[in-house]
């Protein structure tokens, strides 16, 4: 079995072989991130699985069912009342290396125009859950206690959380969000106009909740969370989770 | 709205684009107006996708509450995405069924408990089950199609890419049912979408 990539790099070795796995959907998160890596810098893979997916397109229109007419309805009156995503810089699979930061950039950028910003709401519960699960956790204590505290209600794709934001310091509670899969890592980072900093990596408090405290928040920054090889990254390598303005 | 009948799912144009389907994609000028917030040209979206979208998601969930949730999901994250979809990544239509897809996987995957397990377990019937055939007049000819290409695949990659796609499997799970190595299953899925995307005369 050759395992020679189309484009002849050795990193890819065998990852060619794993493109209509990608196409099916049937790879785990790592490599997938794997795959997604290797396809920013190979246009050959990219076209491959680009005509993979016009492939599954027809399997899937050869099974159509029309939804009821109150799916129809239920969508119709939702989309009035949802807020679209702006442009991002580009294709997710175009740009390589270096670049990948800008696009999350821009792509954090788009994100902090679409999530809500609330105050309190549902944070209160959230934070109460989250100051029993870490009572040994001072540093939270006292961002959740702190008098000038911001809080931000963000969505994840599963599950929700909260954002508490008090001077340079931050925590993150969430509910209800899955692990992030095998050998993965939820790694929490704050983002400002060209400049992605690590802000550590979140920890399971169990039953669907993780929670992450990190300093170091400046004004304007924004907190995001990507999910990264096990042990973090030095910058983001898949696009964000979540992204959550921090006001003021 | 001169260009809602243009975009009817059962017009026969879109098998004339199937050499050229980004380019002559009638959906890309709906998502263009769908990306500039257009909900006229959301609801011409919808109709020309939908059944797609719910067919293949109730393939692979099998429930039908659940189904009908994530198709409005996907629906609704299709609105909220469309300034980012570019023809560079295909069609319109196989843009929305990848969110599909991978959603309904998605759901399939973070909900498995060991009764769902057991449940996905039956799930082993979708390679034989292909014979249920759209109901929808307008996909008939392209079940058709699907139907004959499939067939034209060895055993080995029809039960892989069917188990993979319409059962959410994973390639890991793909191994273990069929009881051949993963790398084996890995090189089916492959090869069977290269042989099925030649057979349908989806450009590579």
């Amino acid at each position: 079995m050759s395992v020679v990539t189309p484009s002849g790099r050795n990193e890819a070795d065998h990852l060619d072989t794993l493109t209509g796995a990608y196409a099916l959907d049937a790879l785990d998160d790592v490599e997938r991130v794997r795959v997604e890596r290797h396809l920013r810098e190979c246009a050959e893979c990219r076209a491959e699985v680009t005509s993979f997916a016009e492939t599954t397109a027809r399997l899937a229109a050869g099974v159509a069912v029309p939804p009821p007419v109150s799916v129809r309805d239920a969508v119709l009156a939702e989309v009035g009342r949802t807020r679209q995503l702006s442009p991002a810089s580009g294709p997710s699979h175009r740009r390589g290396g270096p670049a990948v930061a800008a696009r999350w950039l821009a792509g954090a950028a788009a994100l902090l125009l679409a999530v809500g910003v609330g105050l309190g709401t549902a944070a209160w519960q959230w934070r109460d859950e989250a100051r029993q699960a870490q009572q040994a956790a001072s540093g939270l204590q006292d961002v959740l206690a702190a008098p000038d505290r911001q809080v931000v209600d963000v969505e994840f794709p599963q599950g929700r959380g909260t954002v508490v934001a008090a001077g340079q310091d931050v925590a993150l509670v969430t509910q209800d969000v899955p692990g992030p899969g095998e050998d993965l890592a939820y790694q929490m980072w704050f983002v400002a106009e060209g400049d992605i900093r690590s802000a550590g990596l979140l920890e399971p408090t169990g039953g669907g909740q993780w929670w992450a405290e990190a300093s170091g928040l400046r004004s304007g920054d924004a907190v995001a969370v990507s999910v990264e090889p096990a042990g973090g990254s030095t910058q983001p390598t898949t696009d964000p989770v979540m992204v959550a303005p921090i006001p003021g | 709205m001169g260009d809602v009948s243009f975009l009817r799912p059962d017009r026969s144009s879109r098998r004339g684009a199937r050499n050229a389907e980004g380019a002559s994609d009638p959906l890309v000028a709906v998502m263009h107006r769908v990306a500039r917030g257009d909900e006229d040209a959301f609801t011409s979206l919808y109709d020309a996708v939908a059944a797609p979208v719910h067919g293949l998601v109730l393939r692979v969930l099998r429930n039908p509450a659940q189904s009908e949730e994530v198709t409005q999901e996907v629906m609704v994250e299709v609105w909220r995405q469309a300034a980012r979809y570019s023809g560079d990544r295909g069609s319109v239509r196989s843009w929305v069924l990848t969110i599909a897809h991978r959603r309904a996987v998605d759901r399939v995957r973070s909900a498995q408990s060991g009764a769902d397990r057991e449940d996905r377990a039956g799930r082993k019937d979708v390679v034989r089950e292909f014979d249920e055939v759209s109901e929808v007049v307008e996909h008939r000819m392209e079940a058709e199609q699907v139907r004959r290409a499939l067939t034209g695949l060895t055993v080995l990659q029809r039960e892989a890419v069917t188990l993979a796609y319409y059962g959410g499997y994973t390639h890991r799970e793909c191994a273990d049912l069929l009881d051949v190595p993963l790398g084996t299953v890995k090189t089916r899925l492959r090869d069977g979408l290269i042989r099925l995307r030649d057979e349908m005369g989806v450009s590579a």
